[in-house]
């Protein structure tokens, strides 16, 4: 418990270190606000955009966006790792074009993706999707074909049904790596949610970017990179918090 | 592995043009592997295609480069002062945590459309990998190096510079090779949020005009540069390791 | 009554092809404490993985001569194989869940079986919690949740302390006299092998084979006093000269 208030109060700190550099460059060092607005100046628009309703529709939109890319592609990726992993001539054929996409910057799908499917939420969910697919796809293959052998020896002995050998074994052997998966995924949603925004359409965190950056409103701009940022972080602490609640069993020296 | 790949590969664009007539897919839906062919030439003739490749090529390079410089650089006076890395370990984590992409439109508002705004985020993505492995490989090093160095009598920089160093450089290829898919994400991203040049802005411009065949074949290039790109580090990395290993 | 007729098993084929097993016949009754000992890569773990048939046989047949029952092998594995994302109790029942019986029947079981292999008040902890020798006895219960006749017993206290693994003996022999179940034990040890056996098998390398066995003339319940009986001094002296005849 100590440690962790510990790290608690050295982000905070951190934080407010950052907080005081922004104010120094905006305040005495004067760097023009067009630059760079003082740290009030977007305090006091975030707070009266939310006040006027005007923002929480746009961060709402993201953050729904994100959550559901990134559930759709957390169970489409682990159900096709799966699929591979059951099913190794399958895995034989494909696997060599995969590993080349693995490095390809699936970032770049995003014109395409709004080509093909609008400007609207679709588009960005589907992006979201693809881009959090990859990452939970390779980590869940990589934890089914990690799984101990002795694992399926016990689930051979015991005659264990299909579903109960994926549900009692399978799956939970191989959720770390699917975690890892999971993780990057998250950034990669943030990222492509962000990006798709600023490309198309007229809601959400990247919208609001982009609408700013081209209308000279910075305060309303690092407002959003603000929240932006702070939406990442959450998205990481909170998957944090869900690892260390379901994936106790494997970290080591609880 | 590569036979693989490629028997694959050949496989994925026979399976792609025999749908598009199968299900009677619109051109400009989805164009035949043919006609992306076709444009790619089409903008290497006529489109300047190569000096936007060289634009985007200059980015990467410049920005991976200046980023594991100044990793590595950090890692070391991180690795020499430890007093400075447990202060700086919150800043580092806290900024590591926080999306980068989120910086990129700060980038393009202070750095203006060109190529500096991208260089910054390329190096920005690269330098926190490079750090984290540098620093682990200085730190997690063999136990009896450091006891050589004390039998030796070593001074602190010499210890650095004879052991503690080496032996981190195949960790940094690793951190490197893990860099460089996040530096084509960022220098892509920087492209698609403002650019007037490189292959970013193609894909952008493509995208605009809903011009299907140039946006996959911009796709197409950016996976080919960008799996290069990888497997040069990759193949650096093995390298580094089999020589000291 | 379990009945091996010319069982071999042959791994791979053609120019790669390694005779892990040599055919076997042997009988082995009901109730018999029957411990394995024998070279590395003899093939004592591939017998056991035929018997429970975790592998298959390459020729000859297996009878097992039990009850119908699902599952008539227990399995205890080299080391434990819990599964370390549930708790000691939850491991030891998962066999009894696995077939549908209701917690009202299975947490009692769990309850003696924890009493036999005394790890009372570790219920709730997770594998990593626990020690080397902790975790196996955990692996035991759960070879014993469902209650197999037949107990298949792989090398399973090579990863333990001494003092903990002559316990875990005498906790085995306990377990084996109150339950009546037929144990298969492979051993690296010539010493347990002969405390613990009703007989003793010698199995050699290359090709694996069954050389010998021995039936072990010593009385039950066995303790402290039976490693100073003349009996068991010898046949450790018969084991230990053999083993050493064929180059271990
Ligand atoms: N899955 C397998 N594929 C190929 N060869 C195998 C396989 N399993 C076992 N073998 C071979 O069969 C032989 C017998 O192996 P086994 O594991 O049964 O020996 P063992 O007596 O249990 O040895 P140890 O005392 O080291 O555990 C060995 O030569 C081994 O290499
Ligand atoms: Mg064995």
């Amino acid at each position: 418990m100590i440690p962790k208030i510990r790290a608690i109060g050295e982000y905070g700190l951190a934080l407010a270190l950052m907080l005081l550099a922004w104010w120094y460059a905006s305040g005495p060092l004067a760097v023009p606000p067009y630059l760079l607005p003082s740290p009030q100046s977007v305090g006091t628009t975030l707070w009266s955009m939310l006040q006027d309703g005007e923002l929480l529709p746009h961060l709402l939109f993201t953050v729904q966006n994100i959550l559901i890319g990134l559930l759709v592609g957390t169970l489409v990726g682990v159900a096709l790792a799966y699929l591979f992993y059951k099913t190794p001539k399958l895995a034989d054929v494909v696997e060599g074009p995969l590993v080349i996409l693995q490095t390809a910057p699936k970032i770049a799908l995003a014109p395409l993706v709004i080509i093909w499917f609008g400007l609207g939420v679709t588009a960005k969910i589907i992006l979201i999707f693809s881009l959090v697919f990859f990452p939970v796809f390779a980590g869940g293959l990589a934890g089914f074909r990690n799984i101990d052998s002795r694992m399926h020896d016990l689930a051979q002995l015991l005659q264990l049904r299909r579903s109960q050998r994926f549900f009692s074994i399978d799956l939970p052997a191989a959720l770390p790596g699917i975690f890892v998966g999971v993780k990057i995924g998250a950034v990669q949603a943030l990222v492509g949610a962000i990006l798709a925004e600023w490309m198309s359409g007229s809601l959400g965190l990247g919208y609001l970017m982009t609408f700013a950056a081209a209308t000279y409103k910075t305060p309303i701009l690092f407002g959003a990179v603000l929240l932006t940022s702070l939406l990442g972080i959450f998205l990481h602490a909170l998957l944090n918090a869900v690892e260390t609640l379901i994936l106790s069993w494997n970290i080591p020296d609880a | 592995m590569l036979i693989r790949a490629v028997v694959g590969l050949v496989g994925f664009v026979a399976l792609w043009s025999a749908a598009i007539p199968l299900f009677g897919v619109p051109n400009h839906v989805l164009p035949s592997p043919w006609q992306v062919a076709q444009q790619l030439i089409f903008l290497f003739e006529r489109g300047n295609l190569l000096s936007h490749i060289q634009v985007t090529l200059m980015q990467i390079v410049w920005g991976f480069l200046i980023g594991l410089v100044l990793g590595i650089i950090a890692a070391i006076i991180f690795a020499r002062i430890p007093f400075l890395e447990r202060v700086s370990t919150p800043l580092i984590l806290l900024l590591q945590t926080a999306p980068k992409i989120a910086i990129a439109p700060l980038l393009l508002l202070w750095l203006g459309l060109g190529a500096a705004p991208k260089i910054v985020l390329v190096a920005i993505v690269t330098f926190f990998p490079v750090m984290t492995a540098m620093l682990s490989g200085v730190k997690y090093i063999n136990r009896s190096y450091i006891d050589l160095a004390k039998v030796l009598k070593l001074n602190p920089w010499q210890r650095f510079w004879h052991i503690e160093f080496p032996a981190a450089i195949p960790t940094v290829f690793a951190g490197a090779t893990v860099a460089t898919t996040l530096a084509m994400t960022a220098v892509v991203i920087g492209e698609l949020m403002g650019a007037n040049k490189g292959i970013g802005f193609l894909l952008a411009t493509g995208q605009e005009d809903a011009d299907t065949a140039t946006v996959i074949a911009m796709v197409i290039l950016l996976s080919v540069i960008g799996w290069a790109f990888y497997a040069a580090l990759d193949y650096m990395r093995a390298r580094m390791e089999a020589r000291y290993s | 009554m379990i009945k091996l007729s010319g069982v071999e098993k042959i791994f791979g084929d053609g120019e790669n092809a390694v005779v892990a097993l040599a055919p076997v016949d042997v009988e082995i009754e009901q109730g018999a404490f029957i411990t394995i000992v024998g070279p590395s890569g003899c093939g004592k773990s591939t017998l056991l993985r035929l018997i429970a048939e975790l592998d298959s046989v390459s020729g000859g047949t297996i009878e097992l001569g039990t009850t119908n029952k699902k599952r008539p092998v227990g399995f205890v594995f080299q080391d434990a194989v819990l599964l370390p994302w549930k708790t000691v109790a939850e491991n030891i029942r998962f066999p009894l869940d696995t077939s549908g019986v209701p917690r009202s029947i299975s947490d009692p079981k769990v309850e003696i079986l924890i009493d036999l292999i005394s790890l009372n008040g570790f219920e709730n902890a997770l594998p990593k919690q626990l020690s080397g020798g902790m975790r196996q006895r955990a692996a035991i219960a759960r070879a014993l949740a469902d209650d197999p006749p037949i107990l298949l017993m792989d090398e399973p206290f090579s990863a333990v302390d001494l003092m903990t693994r002559e316990t875990l003996n005498d906790e085995l022999l306990k377990i084996w006299q109150q339950t009546g179940k037929t144990i298969l034990l492979v051993t690296h040890s010539i010493e347990e092998a002969a405390y613990l056996g009703t007989r003793v098998m010698v199995m050699s390398a290359r090709p694996g084979r069954l050389r010998k066995t021995f039936d072990v003339d010593i009385p039950m319940p066995r303790s402290e006093d039976t490693k100073r009986d003349q009996k068991y001094l010898d046949l450790v002296h018969e084991l230990r000269t053999m083993m050493r005849e064929q180059g271990h």
